[in-house]
């Protein structure tokens, strides 16, 4: 449904979803180029990254991982995951 | 000059790493997240690599899929160490990764493990201890008997000893005389001043996986 909002398939015109998720699972129904992943630092700023799909060697890495953007997230490839607190 | 490594290894044993709160992959490891395996390579590379000890940066390994440290059996897993070995930044991606195992039997361990990464960009080396890394602690007598402060018996070639004998070895040595609640620190303590005060040198003659293992360092382009 949502793709469906986005897409202008549902509903008269296409509408801009912005989505905050812990769910690898949910990850798993998006394009990598469709997912910024936000850290913490250790001084209290956040960090925003997105997934390299324009690096050359993407392509290998993402296949690496049966192109799953749940698996590559959770494995700490892509940013977004808990860094210490010291 | 900074060399940029990462160590993957079975155990928290050997890394360390049950104390404390696993870091985010590509963190430096500081001293509470190191363990003996840690004081040991780092040795061992200022050694083959000729740099200070304190030049070699530990960092935290990619995690697996669930999110969780590669340990065990998850290392000797094609895929699953296809996946710990590539980071999609190449910026991530370390100097040199370490994948240390024991052999636990396995003649071809090491080559096995070697060609499931062969096409994997990046430097790393794969060490097979024979059998298990305890047998390397065993293999200074000297050191042992300074980490433990007394005398202990002779003992055969550490990696003549069957699949598990040289961890229980060592565990017995570092439990003798010691109440059952201070076994798991005093084991920790021995073998991490073992890795940090072990010769290179008793090491590598008493186990030829350990001396691979330096050759293995000194080969490793730079």
């Amino acid at each position: 449904m949502l793709r469906g909002l986005a897409s202008g398939s549902i509903g008269s015109r296409k509408v801009q979803i912005v989505l905050a998720t812990y769910s690898a699972e949910l990850l798993e129904y998006l394009q990598p180029d469709e997912v910024r992943f936000l850290s913490r630092q250790q001084d209290g700023s956040v960090t925003i990254e997105e997934a390299p799909v324009n690096d050359p060697d993407w392509r290998r890495v993402y296949d690496e991982y049966q192109q799953s953007l749940g698996g590559l997230w959770l494995s700490g490839n892509l940013g977004g995951v808990p860094r210490s607190a010291a | 000059m900074t060399v940029r490594v990462v160590l993957l290894a079975e155990g928290a044993g050997e890394t360390g790493g049950d104390l404390t709160p696993p870091l985010a992959p590509g963190e430096v490891l500081a001293e509470g997240h190191r363990g003996p395996a840690h004081a040991l390579v780092a040795q061992a590379l200022a050694r083959s690599w000729s740099i200070p000890v304190g030049a070699v940066l530990f960092e935290a390994p990619l995690r697996t899929v669930r999110g969780t440290v590669a340990r065990g059996g998850e290392l000797l897993d094609r895929g699953t160490l296809r996946r710990i070995l590539s980071w999609a930044r190449p910026t991530q991606r370390p100097d040199l990764v370490v994948v240390l195992i024991d052999a636990d039997g396995e003649l071809n361990r090491k080559a096995r493990l070697n060609e499931f990464a062969r096409d994997l960009p990046g430097a790393r080396v794969i060490a097979v201890a024979v059998e298990e890394f305890e047998a390397w602690l065993l293999a200074d007598e000297a050191a042992l008997r300074a980490a433990l402060d007394r005398e202990i018996p002779a003992a055969p070639s550490p990696e003549e000893l069957p699949p598990g004998a040289a961890k229980k070895k060592l565990n017995a040595l570092c439990d003798g005389g010691n109440a059952s609640s201070d076994r798991k620190p005093r084991r920790r303590q021995v073998r991490q001043t073992l890795c940090e005060q072990a010769s290179l040198d008793a090491l590598a003659r008493a186990c030829p996986s350990f001396k691979a293992f330096l050759e293995d360092l000194r080969a490793v382009p730079r």
